[in-house]
C-alpha cells in the first residue's frame, strides 16, 4: 500500500469512527432517560429524521406510558417523542396532583435544553388530558390559576413545590381525554351505598359486613333497567335521581375529607399529615378507574352522541360532518367488579382524594352543574386558560367524544382549535372489531397520520 | 502532491485520535428501555463500551421489590467493568400495596433472566440483590432450585402459586446490604407502644401509647441529642412487645382473609389494611449498641481498597432515630390484607432473636438455606445490616460463599459522610464495592 492509499484508508476509517458511531438510539431502540425526582422517561428518536426540531411528550397521571403507541407511531413519522411516567407511576394513593406539573416540566426542559428542540407538543391521552392541560394552564397563567378559595387543593407558588416559571409548550393534542380524573370518579361513584355505611369504611371497616345497597339507586338491579346479558335501559327518571345522588355522595365524601384535613391542621386528628380515604363502590384505584358505576357503560344510549354536527374521520380516510353517534358496545360485566375491593373501591389518601379524586357538583351528568374549577384536575377548567393551538381528538367507539365536544365548543379559548372523532376506535386507539359499522382496520394509521400532519403543518418536523 | 498526501495523513490521524478520545467511546452506550409484561414491569438495559468490552458474556440483573432500579448505581458501575446490566422494576413498581402477592415478583425476575439469556453472547446470569432486592433475588433462586414446594410450605403465611414452577436458575447471586426480609424489617420497625390496635383497626380510633414502651421517651433511655442507651430490660421488653403486636396483626389479617374466602366479608377479594405506628420505631437507629458489629472476625474492605480480616467489624453508623416520625401517616402500614401478609408479616416471639424465618417467603435467611449457587454477601459499614448479613451468610447453604463489609458505605453504597471523622475518610466506597464484586464475578464466570 502506497502512502496515498494508506492516508485515504485512514481517513475513511476516521470518518467512519467519528460519524458512524451511534450517538443515541433510534425509535427502534428507545433510550431510558432518568429525569430525576422519581420521573421516568424514554426517548424515541426518529429513524427517518436525523435532526428533528419538533418533539412530543406523552404522559398520563399514573399509567405506564413509556411504551404508549404514540411513542413509536409519531417517531416513525419523523418526530422526536419523549414518553414519560410521573412520580405517581403505578400508584393512585401517592397522587398529590398539583405536583405533577413539576414532572411534566422536567420533560419539557429536557427536550428544550438538552435535546435543543425548537417546538414541544403535549399529547394528552385519557388521564393525560387533565395532566397536559393543567401544565399548560399554569405555564400560561402562573400559579394564580391553580390557587383560590374555590379549589379543593391548591398549588404552591413558592418553596420546593412551587409551580411558578413553567416553560410553556407550543401545542396540545388531546386523545380521548377525559374531563378529569375527578369527574370520572364522580360519574363512577355508586350512589346506592348508604351514607351510614360510608362513614364506617374510613380506615378498616368497623363491622366488615357486606354492603347492602339502596335498591332504588342500585344501577345493577334489573328493576331499575339493568340488563346483565346485554344493553341496559334506564329510565330518564332513574337517570336523573342517580346522577343527583352521585353528586350527593361525592359531596359527602368531600366534606368528610375536608373535615379530616381541617382537624389535622389543628392537631386534632390521629395523624398530623394525611390519612386513608376508602370509598367502597367508588370505582377502582387504578388508571382507568376499574369497574365503576357509570350508567352509560351498560346503557349506551346515555352519553351517546354529539349535540352538533362534528367532524368524523372514517375508515377510508374521508371526513364527514354529522351528528356523531358512538358505536361502542354495552358492558354489563362491571357489576361484579364494582363489588370488589380491587376493581370497585377507591383506596386513597385524603391528599390523593381531594387533589385528583373529587370535584364539586349538583348533578354528575350535567356539564353546567359541575363546578369545573373546584379542582385543578379538570380539563374544562384548564382549557379556558390555554391559548396555544389545540387538536382535540376522540374515539368513536367510546363515550368521551361527548365530553370532547364540550371542550371544543364551550371551554377551549384557543384561536387555533380543531375537533375530530375517529370512527370505530376504542379508548386505547385501536379498532373495535365487534362494533357496528366496521371494519375500522385503517383507523390506527389514519389517526397517527392525521396527528402528524396537524403538527407538521403548524410546527414543521 | 506530497503535501496533499501528508495533509490527508495528518487529518486522518487527528480524526482517529479525536474519535478515540470522544465520549462515544469513553462511555458505555445509552441504556435501552425494555418493556416487559405486565405493563408495570419495566427494564433498562445497559451495555459496556464495545470498544473496551466487545464481547460481554456475563449479565447482572438488578431489581427491588417496589423501588425504581432502572438507573440503580449498579447499572452504571457494572458496565464500566465489562458486564451487561439489566435494571428492572417489578409489577408492584412504586406501589407495595400491589404486591398481591409479593411472591409473583419472581415472575418478573424470570422475565428478566429469560430476556438476558437470549442476548447474543450472554452465558452467565448474576442476580444482584440490594436492600429489598435481597429477599427478591434469594426467593427467586430458592424456588428455581427447589420448585414451588419450597414456597408452598404450609408454614408460610402466603403460599406461592403454581405459576412459579420452572423458573430458570441463575448462576450466581450477590447481595448488597440485603435486609433479612420486609417482614423482619416491619417487625423491628413496629412501634409496640400502641395499646389499642383492635380499636384502631376496627373503629378507626386514635392511637393510645403506653409510655413504658415508647422508644422516644427519655425515661426509657432515649437521648434526643446523641446516641441512646436503652437498658437491657427495656430492650428485652420492647422486642417481645414488637413480636406480640406483629402476631396480633397477623391474626387480624388472617381472620379477615378467612372471611373473604368464606364469602362473608364485605369484599370478595381483599381490603385495605392500615396500621398506624407501623414503621420508624427501630431501636437500632437510636441505640448503636444494637446490631453494632459482626460476632466473628470478618473481611473489611478498607477505604484504600485493602482487605482486613483480623477482627469483628463494627458499624460506623450514626443515630438516625426521629421520635416524631413514628406517629405520622408516612409511618403507617398502608397496605391490603394480601400485601401485608405477603410482604410485611413475619411470625416471631422476639423481634431480634425469636424469629420464625420460614413463616414468610420474603425471608433472605430462609431462602439462602435452599440456594446452592455461588454467593457473595456484602454489607455496608455505615448502616445497620452488618450483623444480619453475617447471620444469613452463616445460614447460607452455598459451598462457594464469601462475605465482605465495605468500610464507611451508606445503605445505598455511597460514602456515609455523616459517619466520617475526617472529610473523605470513606470516599471510595462505590469503587471498592463494585471492584470487589467484579473481581468475585470474574474469578468464577
Amino acid at each position: 500500500m502506497n502512502t496515498k492509499r494508506l492516508s485515504l484508508t485512514l481517513l475513511i476509517l476516521a470518518l467512519m469512527l467519528v460519524f458512524g458511531a451511534p450517538h443515541g438510539f433510534s425509535q427502534t431502540r428507545p433510550e431510558y432517560i432518568p429525569l430525576g425526582g422519581g420521573v421516568k422517561g424514554v426517548l424515541y428518536r426518529p429513524d427517518s429524521n436525523s435532526s428533528p426540531q419538533v418533539a412530543v411528550i406523552i404522559i398520563h397521571r399514573t399509567a405506564n406510558y413509556l411504551q404508549h403507541a404514540g411513542c413509536t407511531q409519531l417517531s416513525q413519522r419523523g418526530l422526536m417523542v419523549l414518553c414519560m411516567n410521573s412520580r405517581f407511576d403505578n400508584n393512585e394513593t401517592l397522587v398529590n396532583w398539583e405536583l405533577i406539573a413539576l414532572d411534566v416540566k422536567r420533560g419539557v426542559d429536557y427536550l428544550k435544553n438538552t435535546q435543543k428542540m425548537s417546538k414541544v407538543i403535549l399529547f394528552g391521552h385519557s388521564g393525560g388530558g387533565p395532566t397536559s392541560t393543567y401544565y399548560q394552564a399554569v405555564a400560561e397563567k402562573g400559579p394564580s390559576y391553580c390557587q383560590g378559595p374555590n379549589k379543593l387543593t391548591e398549588c404552591d407558588s413558592s418553596g420546593p413545590n412551587s409551580v411558578a416559571g413553567l416553560t410553556p409548550v407550543d401545542g396540545i393534542i388531546l386523545a380521548d381525554a377525559h374531563p378529569g380524573n375527578t369527574a370520572n370518579a364522580l360519574r363512577a361513584i355508586n350512589p346506592s351505598v348508604r351514607e351510614g355505611q360510608d362513614h364506617e369504611v374510613v380506615g378498616v371497616n368497623a363491622h366488615n359486613g357486606p354492603i347492602i345497597p339502596n335498591k332504588k339507586l342500585d344501577p345493577f338491579d334489573p328493576a331499575n333497567g339493568y340488563n346483565p346479558n346485554g344493553k341496559s335501559t334506564y329510565s330518564k327518571q332513574f337517570q336523573k335521581a342517580y346522577s343527583a345522588a352521585q353528586s350527593d355522595r361525592m359531596n359527602d365524601w368531600i366534606n368528610q375529607a375536608l373535615r379530616i384535613r381541617s382537624l389535622m391542621a389543628q392537631g386534632l386528628w390521629r395523624f398530623p399529615d394525611n390519612d386513608s380515604i376508602i370509598v367502597a363502590r367508588g370505582g377502582g384505584s387504578q388508571a382507568g378507574g376499574g369497574d365503576g358505576a357509570q350508567l352509560f357503560v351498560p346503557d349506551t344510549d346515555i352519553q351517546c352522541c354529539t349535540v352538533k354536527p362534528q367532524k368524523l374521520l372514517q375508515n377510508d380516510g374521508s371526513i364527514v360532518t354529522q351528528i356523531v353517534k358512538s358505536v361502542r358496545l354495552p358492558n354489563p360485566a362491571v357489576a361484579d367488579g364494582n363489588e370488589e375491593f380491587d376493581g370497585g373501591t377507591k383506596n386513597l389518601t385524603v391528599t390523593a382524594y381531594l387533589s385528583a379524586g373529587a370535584i364539586r357538583s349538583t348533578d354528575s351528568m350535567d356539564f353546567k352543574q359541575i363546578d369545573w374549577c373546584s379542582s385543578n384536575n379538570s380539563t374544562p377548567c384548564a382549557l379556558q386558560n390555554i391559548t396555544v393551538p389545540i387538536l382535540i381528538t376522540a374515539m368513536g367507539a367510546h363515550y368521551l367524544f361527548v365530553d370532547a365536544e364540550e371542550f371544543y365548543e364551550n371551554y377551549s379559548i384557543s384561536k387555533d382549535k380543531e375537533f375530530v372523532t375517529f370512527a370505530g376506535l376504542v379508548h386505547g386507539i385501536t379498532p373495535c372489531n365487534n362494533c357496528p359499522g366496521g371494519p375500522y382496520q385503517n383507523q390506527v394509521t389514519n389517526y397517527w397520520n392525521y396527528l402528524y400532519n396537524w403538527i407538521t403543518t403548524r410546527f414543521g418536523n | 502532491m506530497k503535501i496533499r498526501i501528508s495533509w490527508l495523513y495528518v487529518l486522518a490521524l487527528i480524526l482517529i485520535c479525536a474519535s478515540i478520545g470522544s465520549p462515544v467511546f469513553a462511555d458505555p452506550p445509552p441504556p435501552e428501555y425494555i418493556q416487559f409484561s405486565p405493563s408495570a414491569t419495566k427494564g433498562a438495559l445497559y451495555y459496556p463500551d464495545p470498544a473496551l468490552y466487545p464481547n460481554p458474556h456475563v449479565a447482572v440483573i438488578i431489581m427491588h421489590r417496589n423501588s425504581n432500579y432502572l438507573s440503580h448505581l449498579g447499572t452504571r458501575e457494572f458496565p464500566r467493568r465489562g458486564f451487561v446490566a439489566l435494571g428492572m422494576n417489578p409489577r408492584c413498581d412504586n406501589n407495595e400495596a400491589l404486591c398481591r402477592p409479593w411472591e409473583n415478583n419472581a415472575l418478573d425476575v424470570r422475565s428478566g433472566v429469560n430476556f438476558l439469556k437470549k442476548l447474543p453472547g450472554i452465558t452467565k446470569i448474576i442476580l444482584f440483590g440490594h436492600s429489598g432486592g435481597g429477599p427478591t433475588m434469594s426467593f427467586y433462586q430458592a424456588v428455581a432450585e427447589n420448585g414451588v414446594v419450597f414456597c408452598q410450605d404450609p408454614r408460610k403465611l402466603v403460599q406461592c402459586a403454581d405459576s412459579l414452577a420452572g423458573l430458570p436458575p441463575a448462576d450466581g447471586i450477590v447481595l448488597m446490604d440485603a435486609h433479612p426480609g420486609n417482614g423482619v424489617n416491619a417487625l423491628r420497625s413496629l412501634n409496640p407502644a400502641v395499646t389499642n390496635d383492635s380499636a384502631v383497626l376496627n373503629q378507626n380510633r386514635e392511637v393510645r401509647i403506653n409510655p413504658n414502651l415508647d422508644p422516644g421517651n427519655p425515661k426509657n433511655g432515649f437521648n434526643p441529642n446523641g446516641p441512646t442507651t436503652y437498658s437491657e430490660a427495656f430492650k428485652k421488653k420492647y422486642f417481645k412487645a414488637q413480636a406480640d403486636r406483629m402476631n396480633f396483626l397477623i391474626a387480624e389479617a388472617l381472620q379477615r382473609w378467612q372471611q373473604i374466602e368464606a364469602g362473608t366479608y364485605k369484599y370478595p377479594d381483599d381490603d385495605a389494611f392500615i396500621v398506624p405506628y407501623g414503621d420508624a420505631a427501630r431501636l437500632s437507629e437510636a441505640d448503636l449498641s444494637i446490631h453494632h458489629s459482626t460476632v466473628q472476625p470478618r473481611k473489611l474492605v478498607k477505604n484504600n481498597g485493602t482487605i482486613e480480616g483480623c477482627c469483628a467489624v463494627a458499624s460506623v453508623r450514626v443515630p438516625t432515630f426521629d421520635p416524631e416520625a413514628s406517629g405520622e401517616f408516612g409511618s403507617t402500614i398502608f397496605l391490603t390484607i394480601q400485601s401485608f401478609l405477603s410482604v410485611r408479616a413475619m411470625r416471631s416471639t422476639d423481634s431480634m432473636d425469636g424469629i420464625d424465618w420460614c413463616s414468610s417467603n420474603n425471608s433472605t435467611p430462609c431462602n439462602l438455606q435452599k440456594v446452592s449457587i455461588p454467593l457473595l454477601v456484602t454489607a455496608m459499614g455505615g448502616h445497620y445490616f452488618i450483623r444480619d448479613s453475617e447471620v444469613f451468610f452463616d445460614m447460607a447453604a452455598s459451598a462457594d460463599k464469601d462475605f465482605l463489609v465495605i468500610e464507611g458505605a451508606s445503605h445505598g453504597g455511597t460514602p456515609c459522610t455523616a459517619c466520617e471523622q475526617v472529610p473523605g475518610q470513606y470516599s471510595n466506597t462505590v469503587k471498592n464495592l463494585f471492584d470487589q464484586v467484579a473481581t468475585w464475578i470474574n474469578a468464577r464466570f
